[in-house]
């Protein structure tokens, strides 16, 4: 029996769960919306709350409530949502991995739960909703985020694993487990204090970043939901409650990707403690910054071909994290 | 008040599927109790959206499978028969005699090694 079950009932559903991550990805979504459109001289969403910051939660329950489902002959509507509910469950959870939580379940080497949750299970979910409602746009969207998916993501954890090595085998006696995701979130700030490991970490951010990008299928790597090519990609048969599933899923993906990111790479609430004024407003601004610079890169490019789009991630996200990697691994050799 | 549980990883890789499914579970909950009752599925679309073609054209949706042979000929195989072309018949005949010899000489040195590979570990 776990100990205290109750807060990690109020963690799995409250904060950073259940209700905290679904805040934060509708936030997530009207932000990039909003800066893009100013950017692109556009008003983006305006009516709904102030400055139309409620606007996601208007369109989440307008195609909750009001939406029909359109069901066609081939679908199954029970197995996308059963998928669309595992797929939110598993990204809600993986939260758990990071100081953020009070109730924190860490393990050696959690670093592959991180890949399990977010790499392994938020993808599939994504590609077995589609899968459940079969078209031919749907196929051509599947086989397209297969692509993207089986280039990006190696290098998405293989950029992550880069500040969770160093910060296990440099800070490990402060560590209460080894190649955790926790270890890495309290001194993987401290990594860019070392002028050797500057480089490494520097070309994996950049790394995790294009990686992000591309899973969050934004421009330029928008590829598997091609407008107006594909009609709407791997989401053509969705509607209704489904529709706002796949939205939420995707919103909630991006964000917790983008909590990972802070925490591994930029210390969370470093230089502040948690529990502080000054560490909420670092952790927030933090978050911003990351999320302005996808909203830019996402409202500066338009869409690349398939062969394009994976050219780009070997180039902009593999070959600076193979540098990093092979850094990484000299500097371990050097100092053990 | 924080509570820190380290754990063995394989038990908190049960730990956490078990959490997932119990977020699936509330979220199923929540999403049965406040659907509304007034939407429902739609029954205007009961065949698969196909852009207006012809049914018909489901049935070939991947493409015949000559076209993965034609892809690997276009795409690599006619770039390897320009290099090899360009390699060899460059016009003098020793460009030619030394590309070939040097083939020969490559597959005399590759079969001198599994012939000692192989008698260096007959008996072992």
């Amino acid at each position: 029996m776990l100990p205290q079950i109750h807060l990690l009932i109020f963690s799995l559903l409250i904060f950073p769960g259940l209700i905290f991550t679904l805040s934060l990805g509708l936030f997530t979504e009207w932000y990039i919306r909003k800066f893009v459109a100013r950017l692109q001289s556009r008003m983006g969403p305006s009516y709904v709350g102030p400055f139309g910051i409620l606007q996601p939660l208007a369109d989440l329950i307008k195609l909750l409530s009001v939406k029909e489902e359109i069901k066609q002959r081939l679908s199954s509507l029970r197995l996308a949502k059963a998928f669309a509910f595992l797929g939110i469950g598993a990204a809600v959870v993986s939260l758990l991995l990071l100081p953020i939580s009070p109730y924190r379940l860490i393990a050696p080497y959690d670093f592959l739960i991180y890949i399990y949750l977010c790499c392994i299970w938020i993808p599939f979910s994504l590609i077995m909703m589609s899968l459940s409602m079969p078209n031919p746009f749907t196929s051509i969207g599947i086989s397209r985020f297969l692509s993207i998916f089986v280039v990006s993501e190696p290098i998405h954890f293989t950029a992550m694993i880069i500040p969770v090595m160093l910060s296990t085998h440099l800070y490990g006696n402060y560590c209460e487990a080894p190649y955790s995701m926790i270890c890495a979130s309290r001194y993987g700030v401290w990594l860019w204090t070392n002028p050797a490991l500057v480089v490494p970490m520097a070309l994996a951010l950049i790394a995790v970043l294009v990686t992000l990008q591309a899973r969050a299928m934004f421009q330029p790597f928008n590829i598997p939901e091609a407008e107006q090519e594909i009609i709407a990609g791997f989401a053509t048969e969705f509607s209704g409650p489904i529709l706002a599933f796949n939205n939420l899923l995707h919103d909630i993906d991006i964000a917790i990707t983008l909590v990972f990111i802070v925490y591994v790479f930029l210390g969370g609430p470093y230089p502040f403690p948690h529990l502080s004024v000054q560490g909420v407003l670092i952790l927030i601004v933090k978050y911003l910054a990351l999320l302005t610079l996808i909203s830019i890169i996402k409202a500066s490019f338009g869409r690349f071909r398939i062969e394009q789009g994976i050219k780009s991630l070997l180039k902009y996200g593999g070959v600076p994290v193979g540098i990093a990697l092979i850094l990484t691994t000299v500097l371990l050799y050097i100092k053990p | 008040m924080v509570m820190e549980l380290i754990l063995e990883p394989q038990y908190l890789m049960v730990l956490y599927t078990a959490s997932m499914a119990f977020v699936a579970l509330v979220i199923l909950i929540l999403y049965t109790t406040l659907k509304s009752r007034y939407t429902g599925q739609g029954g205007e679309a009961s065949e698969v959206y196909i852009g207006g073609e012809s049914p018909k054209i489901l049935s070939d949706v991947t493409g015949p499978i000559d076209s993965l042979y034609w892809a690997f000929i276009r795409n690599v195989g006619r770039s390897l028969y320009r290099y090899f072309r360009d390699l060899m018949h460059t016009g003098r005949l020793s460009d030619w005699a030394g590309y070939m010899s040097g083939w020969y000489g490559f597959l005399v040195m590759l079969a001198l090694i599994m012939i000692v590979y192989l008698m260096a570990f007959r008996g072992v």
